[in-house]
């Protein structure tokens, strides 16, 4: 049967049609129009907020962190000819050659203890002593052999034109010259291990379109009604009529609609992931960690001193920097759980000043063995006693994280939420470079060895998140980390907690 | 509750009243979205949207007209002028021939008959679609809707009698309409 449509029955067709239609909304629009008739006090947060931007700004303003003086730089090889005559004997070497030394007397592991003490560690000695043509080098040796002294001494007379070339297995004709404090570790057999660091083991919605069609009522799926041209209601419709549900009908499938939700992807609509980055300021807490009993009292209270280190020693923040991916499954309205991989570079600044000589030090630290305090020498050419030659030295970490944690909604719209979320965070050091200061504070030593390897964080934030018109969500807020256990391994008798304080910006992303 | 106590207490800010009120006209609401958005998440966007607007304008509401029509036109509103805040729309509105879609059985799921006629307007180009929603469900005049819509009168005009002739057809090949008139998408016109 043809139908002419004429303007006013078509339109009346879609109206009446239509007219019928509703759909239920999911609870979470209710719940945002709530929350934005009624937002909670948010002032606090912003207040923190504002503070903490304007805590960082100002110490990232006042932190010029130009200078990085490194003990790399260290020279130790190649003299100059044109320092002749000056007090101060300058000498190049390869750039990894202090470090090398130092990593090499922590290291030294006990199959090669027995050996014949062959780290060595050179410094220029005062040129006073030196005959004209040659040059005196001190060979310091530390070693960890029990049955072997602890600290020897050793000078090499080499012409000039043989010290050009130096290398240490040049080293040969080594004569005893200062058999430095021979008697400050005790030699015991049974109890002197030379374990150098001790590592942490590896640590909706209600969907309802309803107006009519049929239930199933074994399934509880919503079937459809073939109209075939032939059906009544076909007909109905072509007549310009519109069949409509009774009122009991329309009020069992609204029940039955608000009641049962529509299956979906659950896991889909549940996972996100989140990318960040986090430019932060860092700092450190240094605490005492020398509960041993000194070996030799009368030493190392002629070495150390009384003044606390926080005091004695000049140290400034500096910038860091954090970056990941994390992935977030909800797990409810307000909770969500997360866990992701994050790169973190760590920093502060110490002030000292560069030593116009490679200068021997000692460095407190603790025999795990014995239960001792031991003083350990080592060469550095920064010293903590102020000079004319002021430098930084960039205390500075790298770390991989594995962070593990939950966020939890406190209040939002369906744009706009706020969140407070913490993480655990186990920690991998992959290196870095860190200047202990000596015993007597008046120097800074480079020990990159005495880093602890594994280690554990603490990271605690509060973001807003926004949700941009594209789907994507970005969030934003204040974030504090704290390095839970000691930055340097529990040899030293110092134990360093790093923290930062930083404003996390990351876009979340639903799958 | 009645109805002026749910307005009543809307007005004042009380939650439980507002949430009647919403329980009570969300559902149609959510399908007048439904009939302007792309999919059901945008919909539900403009109702929240609406809402919000719905209940900080309640204070307006004067018993002047039934409550429902006040509330359909702030959602209607609503939805407009989310549309337009995409480039896309604004150009499809103003594009009086719009590419020709295929229609394929799949694409309109066989629900029910309104949820059918609903699928059927939405399978629509946007500039069409809107036009229809306003002028032949929402009772808008052309000259309204050119004003909502920044276009002439006589664009929305064009545009009608173009989304009429589409949805028509789109309707006969999901038979559930029979055979209409056979109407060429240039020469209907509009009588109103």
């Amino acid at each position: 049967m043809e139908k002419n449509f004429y303007t006013d029955d078509f339109e009346q067709l879609l109206k009446d049609t239509t007219e019928d239609f509703r759909m239920y909304p999911s609870r979470k629009v209710w719940h945002s129009i709530y929350n934005d008739l009624h937002p909670a006090k948010k002032w606090p947060s912003f207040a923190v907020c504002l503070l903490l931007i304007t805590a960082i700004l100002y110490v990232g303003i006042n932190n010029n962190n130009t200078i990085n003086a490194d003990a790399d730089n260290l020279l130790l090889s190649t003299l100059s000819p044109s320092e002749k005559g000056k007090n101060a004997m300058k000498v190049k070497a390869p750039a990894f050659a202090l470090n090398q030394v130092s990593r090499e007397i922590f290291q030294q592991s006990p199959a090669s203890a027995g050996a014949k003490p062959d780290n060595t560690e050179l410094s220029a000695n005062d040129p006073g002593s030196m005959s004209p043509g040659t040059v005196n080098y001190t060979q310091s040796v530390v070693n960890f052999d029990p049955y072997l002294p602890v600290i020897t001494q050793k000078t090499v007379i080499l012409p000039r034109a043989e010290a050009r070339e130096l290398k240490s297995e040049t080293f040969i004709n080594i004569t005893p010259v200062v058999p430095s404090i021979p008697d400050i570790i005790p030699i015991d057999k049974k109890t002197v291990q030379t374990t150098m660091e001790e590592r942490l083991p590896a640590a909706d919605k209600t969907v309802a379109e309803t107006d009519g069609g049929a239930i199933n009522p074994e399934t509880g799926s919503l079937t459809s009604i073939k109209t075939a041209p032939n059906t009544p209601a076909v007909a109905a419709v072509g007549s310009g009529e519109i069949k409509k549900l009774s009122t009991e009908d329309k009020t069992w499938i609204e029940n039955f609609a608000f009641h049962n939700k529509r299956n979906g992807n659950k896991w889909k609509t549940k996972f996100s992931t989140l990318v960040y980055a986090t430019p932060s300021i860092g700092y450190r807490i240094l605490n005492k960690n020398n509960n041993f009993e000194p070996v030799n009292a009368l030493l190392i209270r002629s070495s150390a001193t009384s003044v606390d280190a926080d005091d004695a020693i000049s140290q400034q923040a500096a910038l860091n920097f954090e970056s990941g991916a994390t992935g977030i499954l909800d797990i409810s309205r307000r909770l969500r759980i997360k866990a992701g991989v994050q790169f973190n570079y760590t920093n502060y600044i110490s002030f000292a000043d560069r030593l116009s000589h490679p200068t021997q030090t000692n460095v407190l630290l603790n025999d795990l063995a014995t239960g001792h305090t031991m003083l350990v020498p080592f060469v550095t050419n920064y010293g903590n006693q102020g000079g004319d030659n002021r430098i930084r030295l960039n205390n500075k970490t790298a770390q991989f994280y594995i962070p593990l944690g939950a966020d939890y909604k406190l209040a939002g719209s369906d744009r706009f939420k706020w969140y407070i979320g913490a993480t655990i965070q186990p920690t991998y050091v992959a290196g870095g470079t860190t200047y202990l200061v000596s015993s007597d504070y008046k120097h800074y030593v480079n020990a990159p060895s005495m880093l602890r390897a594994w280690n554990l964080n603490a990271g605690f934030e509060s973001f807003i998140s926004y949700k941009a018109p594209g789907g994507s969500v970005i969030n934003i807020g204040p974030q504090f980390r704290y390095q839970l256990l000691s930055t340097y391994s529990n040899r030293y008798t110092y134990s360093e907690n790093l923290y930062n304080i930083g404003i996390k910006v990351g876009i979340t992303r639903k799958f | 509750m009645t109805e002026e106590q749910m307005l009543a207490g809307s007005v004042k800010n009380n939650p439980a009243a507002q949430e009647e009120l919403y329980n009570r006209f969300s559902p149609r609401m959510l399908g007048v979205c439904y009939r302007f958005a792309k999919n059901r998440e945008d919909a539900e966007d403009m109702l929240q949207e609406g809402f919000i607007k719905i209940f900080t304008q309640l204070h307006q509401y004067r018993n002047e007209g039934a409550l429902e029509g006040w509330i359909r036109r702030i959602i209607v509103h609503t939805c407009i002028n989310i549309l337009k805040k995409n480039k896309k729309f604004a150009d499809s509105v103003n594009i009086i021939y719009a590419k020709s879609i295929h229609i394929r059985e799949e694409m309109i799921p066989s629900i029910m008959q309104a949820k059918q006629v609903v699928e059927c307007i939405r399978l629509l180009p946007v500039g069409y679609r809107t036009v229809l929603n306003l002028y032949a469900i929402e009772g808008f005049s052309h000259k309204e809707i050119g004003q909502l819509l920044d276009i002439e009168e006589s664009t929305s005009r064009s545009q009608y009698t173009r989304a009429k002739a589409m949805l028509e057809e789109i309707l006969v090949k999901k038979k559930i309409i029979q055979k209409p008139r056979k109407v060429s998408y240039g020469d209907a016109a509009s009588s109103r």
